[in-house]
């Protein structure tokens, strides 16, 4: 039997998979830093530079201003409800497309957000993040959102619906990895000849979790070349640009077997030549031009390309 | 009697592209005992399936949709249609309100009913001059309709379609429509069954006002005769010259084009009505509507639109 | 422990206990209630609460910071409990009833006979806000204009059962007789087996069969859609509840497009033809082109589609006249009328303020009196007479002449009491039943339970969940 998903549907499903994403994203980078900001030898540049520069709103010179203000740092992005890409408002947002969707989302998916809603949404979080008990609520939400993944995973029907979540997933992860990626190469001219020590590159593996999967990676090319091929290039590595686009293309696939529409192969060539283009790059001979111009133009093709494939599925207004 | 050949043309514009175009429309003359339909073609643009049907006051009614994106749709409506004159002026009849208390039907109790509105007492002032007291209905339906004629002032283009009985009480000013929603409230008051009716004024040599061709009246109930036609604009029983298109209780139920669209687009509304005679006279009325009223709600639903789009933006 | 019996009020009647002590019908819960200790209680009330807020079974409360903040409503642990014998009664009577005005809708929108004969005045039909003459005359599937109603029935001074209201449009609360059996089944699961309670569970299952039975198109699996507002809606858990119970789409009215008459859902591979709609819209917004121009919530072109019989509505339109709180008074007379029956159940006395008579008699004695308005639900448009100021009931008597026909007035009846939990204690409070009945092709079935609500403040004797109401598991034992 063929079955069908109201195109509402799978727009909220979509977001909702992206909006899970981002927050977890930000809350791993913002745990990383929130941790090493206990190394006080370190020498940091940056602080929570990467991670205000990327998830949030915030002007440069305040941004200058608050970069190692922890206390600040924490409540904004977790609890500020005038930042809109707080953790709390993203689980806000995330919980509406849940909502709105709710009939095709698993009851044991749904009370796990609902009730990481209600705790985002309870009065005494923001004292509590001025405490000691701030590391252990990062640990929690982390592992909140480890557990959405398990949930997801374990529970949720592989149709229609788990092509929408995961290409929305993944759309966000790869942007995540792009941004984060720029956000440490760009202060450094991406310099692939430069010789960065791992020190500094640990910040981003972490923030990546793909720390722990560098280290194991033998190999004696220098950390600034090296780190490129691990978050760019490795097929292995769960969050890499090419492992991302891979998955995406693999459920858009799945998507279009029975769709004859030819706005629908426009989109699936638009979405082939942006693969092909990260994927047929030769890291062992990048240029840093070169490594500047994949990471922007592989970043403006996947915005186009969700803006489009939003077009053709979800017009639904 | 007399014979006219009339279309009617209604036309809509949209700056840029709209969808889901979905419409109900009354534009098909009524049969009744004085006029006889003798040909009527509908044309409509892209040619969509029109289902029609017959609603609760026995107007006809046709829907259709055109669901792809369009700038522009049209609707042209021509007939012929012949009206006897058997009923220019009602005889005498000294029925009074006291026999309509057997009526048991709904539609004519509904009939009944005035509308809630502010300026209530003026209404009853105005009976009260009248002196409605065991006066026979077609002679208080008379006095209603003179009433109307010599204290309200004929001026196009300071109401519209959304202008209240109250706003016309208060200005003393309006067109056909108003006129008809005004005596309505009047005779319901004093307790006549009386309808809304739309439909066209032909006009000849002896200068009837009216909308151009489009025109609205009112009809009244009376136990002996039926209904009966009144024209406040003119001061007139209806004539061979008042072709019917639908009839109900206000504007509302007898809106010609009525009809919602998607999409993020102004809209703009053209009218053009052209009647000809046996003698081959032509007469001819083209109206820009002013969508005044209806350009709020639009600007509402736009700004919606374009608040949604940004938030669909700031997803990104 | 808790011990000793609360303080009967002698006027009214308590459904745990008499004057002789616990029914029996309630005797294992109550031992079992006081074999446990405080805490052991308190730990199953928050057992509860906790279950309806992490399912989301809560409504939005906005505060003025524009904050929403999500309540639940409130449950009490105690269960509310009917015998068999009762049930019985209750059974029959609201499918006596529900023949009845099924009837009684198919008649006024189509010969009118009932008014034709004198039984019902016509003015009173004419000046009924509900009655929708857009669907008159239209045909609807097996006659059929009802197919869920809630009926609030409530419990006189001796015991007896009283019908308050019949609600036939978009009876809401169901999601609350499953939700609070569900809860009992993990907060006193030996209970439920030893008290023989009657199951609710397949009430879905029967929901779903007769909506199907409804297709205009003769097809194996015809496509039934569950009509939401929207996630703004207070009771959209409900409307998921029951989607996903059935299995159906949930969708809005933005998903619907109507197209050559016949209704279409917007899925991510292009239009889907839809055959049944379960509605929990309002009629005055399911279609712009014919009700309120304004709305966004509906379909434009749903009536037309409906009235060429391309799409089946539940519950059907118009349904609005039929329980109209002036209509109401002749539900007697319907069922005399439409099937030469007594009717089982009573109806509560009503006075129509229209009657001069009656509407002096009912100042003269205002306080006894409930002022209702005879457009309104949920508990809004009421006038207590005696906790009414007497402002309020001069206000109430000016409106009352000002528009008589929008207003009705019935003695003030002490509801029946069931014993809460409350801080830790039993008390007495008000209580209220509405049982879910069905009607499809094969007949009326209603499943032995329904939603018991309760009026938490002391005395009150509105119910509404609006108006600081809760719940109470209901159960029909053996």
């Amino acid at each position: 039997m063929k079955v069908n998903m109201l195109s509402r549907v799978a727009d909220g499903m979509f977001w909702l998979n992206r909006y899970m994403e981002r927050t977890d994203g930000m809350l791993l980078t913002l745990n990383t830093f929130y941790i090493l900001s206990f190394d006080k030898e370190t020498n940091d540049s940056q602080g929570y530079k990467p991670l205000l520069e990327y998830y949030t709103d915030l002007p440069t010179e305040q941004i200058n201003q608050v970069q190692y203000d922890t206390n600040f740092v924490l409540k904004y992005i977790i609890c500020d409800s005038p930042n809109h890409n707080s953790v709390k408002n993203l689980v806000i947002k995330a919980r509406e497309n849940a909502r709105g969707s709710q009939d095709k989302i698993t009851k044991e998916l749904w009370e796990h957000i609902n009730s990481l809603y209600h705790f985002m949404n309870s009065p005494d979080l923001p004292k509590k993040l001025e405490t000691s008990d701030a590391s252990t609520i990062i640990s929690k939400l982390n592992k909140d959102f480890l557990l959405y993944n398990g949930i997801l995973q374990v529970t949720m029907p592989r149709g229609l619906g788990w092509c929408f979540s995961s290409i929305g997933k993944h759309i966000e992860r790869c942007l995540q990895t792009i941004s984060l990626t720029q956000a440490y190469y760009a202060p450094i001219q991406y310099n692939l000849d430069g010789n960065e020590d791992l020190l500094y590159w640990r910040r981003l593996l972490l923030s990546l979790s793909g720390y722990e999967l560098y280290l194991k990676s033998y190999s004696n090319i220098p950390h600034n070349r090296k780190v490129v091929q691990q978050v760019i290039f490795n097929r292995d590595f769960a969050h890499s640009v090419i492992y991302t686009l891979e998955l995406i293309d693999t459920y858009l696939n799945n998507l279009f077997k029975d769709n004859n529409l030819s706005e629908a192969r426009t989109l699936h060539n638009q979405f082939g030549r942006l693969k092909s283009s990260v994927e047929f790059t030769d890291y062992h001979h990048l240029t840093n031009q070169e490594l500047e111009d994949v990471l922007n133009n592989t970043r403006t093709q996947l915005i186009q390309f969700s803006t489009d494939f939003s077009k053709l599925f979800f017009s639904y207004t | 009697m007399a014979i006219f050949k009339i279309v009617h043309i209604t036309k809509y514009q949209y700056n840029r592209p709209i969808k889901e175009s979905i419409n109900e429309i009354r534009l098909f003359p009524h049969h009744f005992d004085n006029q006889d339909v003798l040909q009527y073609q509908l044309l409509i643009t892209n040619n969509p399936e029109v289902e029609i049907s017959q609603d609760y006051f026995g107007n006809r009614v046709g829907n259709f949709n055109t669901l792809e994106a369009h700038t522009e749709m049209t609707i042209e409506s021509r007939m012929l249609v012949r009206v006897n004159h058997s009923l220019k002026i009602p005889e005498i009849d000294y029925t009074t309100v006291k026999d309509l208390v057997k009526e048991k039907s709904i539609p004519l109790l509904r009939l009944c009913y005035p509308e809630t509105i502010k300026k209530q007492n003026e209404i009853n002032t105005i009976l009260d001059e009248i002196n409605c007291i065991d006066k026979p209905i077609i002679e208080i339906a008379q006095q209603c309709n003179q009433y109307i004629f010599t204290n309200f002032t004929y001026t196009k283009g300071i109401t519209n379609i959304e202008t209240t009985v109250d706003e016309i009480l208060e200005i003393r000013k309006g067109v056909c429509q108003d006129f008809a929603h005004v005596l309505l409230q009047l005779l319901r008051t004093a307790g006549i069954p009386s309808r809304y009716v739309s439909g066209y004024i032909c006009p000849n040599e002896s200068g009837l006002r009216g909308e151009g061709a489009t025109h609205a009246w009112v009809e009244i109930y009376t136990p002996k005769q039926g209904w009966l036609g009144l024209d406040p604009t003119n001061n007139i029983w209806t004539m061979d010259n008042h072709v019917k298109l639908s009839v109900g209780r206000n504007f509302y139920d007898c809106t010609p084009v009525k009809g919602t669209f998607k999409g993020l687009s102004r809209q703009t509304l053209s009218v053009c009505v052209s009647i000809g005679y046996e003698d081959g006279r032509h007469f001819e009325d083209i109206n820009d509507v002013q969508l005044e009223e209806v350009s709020i709600e639009l600007q509402e639903q736009l700004d919606y639109i374009e608040l949604l789009q940004q938030q669909r933006q700031q997803q990104q | 422990m808790m011990k000793g019996i609360p303080n009967l009020n002698q006027n009214g009647w308590d459904e745990m206990f008499s004057n002789e002590g616990v029914r029996e019908s309630y005797r294992q819960v109550l031992q079992t209630l006081q074999s446990l200790n405080h805490e052991k209680l308190n730990d199953k009330h928050r057992q509860a609460s906790d279950f309806f807020m992490n399912q989301g079974i809560t409504f939005t409360v906005y505060s003025d910071d524009n904050q929403g903040i999500e309540r639940i409503f409130p449950f009490d642990i105690i269960p509310r409990i009917i015998t068999q014998q009762d049930w019985n009664e209750v059974e029959s009577g609201i499918k006596q009833r529900l023949k009845a005005l099924n009837l009684f809708l198919e008649d006024i929108y189509n010969d009118q006979l009932i008014i034709k004969e004198g039984i019902i005045p016509a003015s009173l039909i004419a000046s009924c806000p509900h009655y929708i003459q857009e669907v008159h005359g239209i045909k609807v599937p097996h006659n059929i204009h009802v197919h869920i109603a809630g009926i609030d029935l409530i419990r006189g001074a001796k015991g007896a059962f009283y019908v308050l209201e019949d609600n036939l449009r978009c009876p809401s609360g169901v999601s609350y007789m499953l939700e609070n059996r569900e809860i009992t089944k993990r907060i006193f699961p030996e209970m439920l087996t030893s008290n023989h309670v009657s199951m609710v569970s397949n009430y879905p299952m029967i929901f779903h069969n007769i909506l199907v039975s409804l297709s205009p198109r003769n097809i194996a699996n015809p496509n039934v859609v569950l009509l939401t507002p929207g996630v703004y809606n207070s009771a959209y858990y409900e409307h998921t509840f029951l989607a996903r119970q059935m299995g159906i789409p949930l969708v809005e009215g933005r998903d619907l497009v109507v197209n050559n008459n016949k209704v279409y859902m917007k899925t991510t591979s292009g239009l889907h033809q839809v055959d049944v709609i379960y509605r929990r819209l309002d009629d005055e917004y399911l279609d712009p082109l014919v009700f309120k121009p304004d709305s966004t919530l509906g379909v434009p072109g749903l009536i037309s589609a409906y009235k060429q019989g391309n799409v089946a509505l539940v519950n059907a339109v118009g349904n609005g006249v039929a329980d109209d709180k002036a209509v109401y008074a002749y539900v007697p007379d319907m069922i005399k009328y439409y099937m030469n029956e007594e009717p089982i159940l009573k109806n509560v006395p009503t006075y129509r303020m229209e009657n001069l008579d009656e509407r002096e008699m009912v100042f003269a004695n205002m306080e006894n009196m409930v002022i209702k308005e005879t457009n309104q639900s949920g508990g809004y448009g009421m006038i207590m007479g005696n906790k009414a100021t007497q402002e309020e009931l001069d206000n109430a008597k000016i409106a009352i002449v000002g528009n008589p026909r929008n207003f009705i007035a019935q003695p003030i009846i002490q509801l029946s009491t069931v014993p809460c939990l409350i801080d830790g204690e039993l008390k007495l409070r008000h209580v209220d039943l509405r049982p879910y009945a069905l009607c499809g092709p094969n007949g009326v079935k209603i499943v032995p339970g329904g939603l018991t609500r309760v009026a938490l403040t002391e005395g009150s004797l509105v119910v509404n969940s609006s108006q600081g109401g809760g719940s109470k598991d209901t159960w029909i034992i053996k």
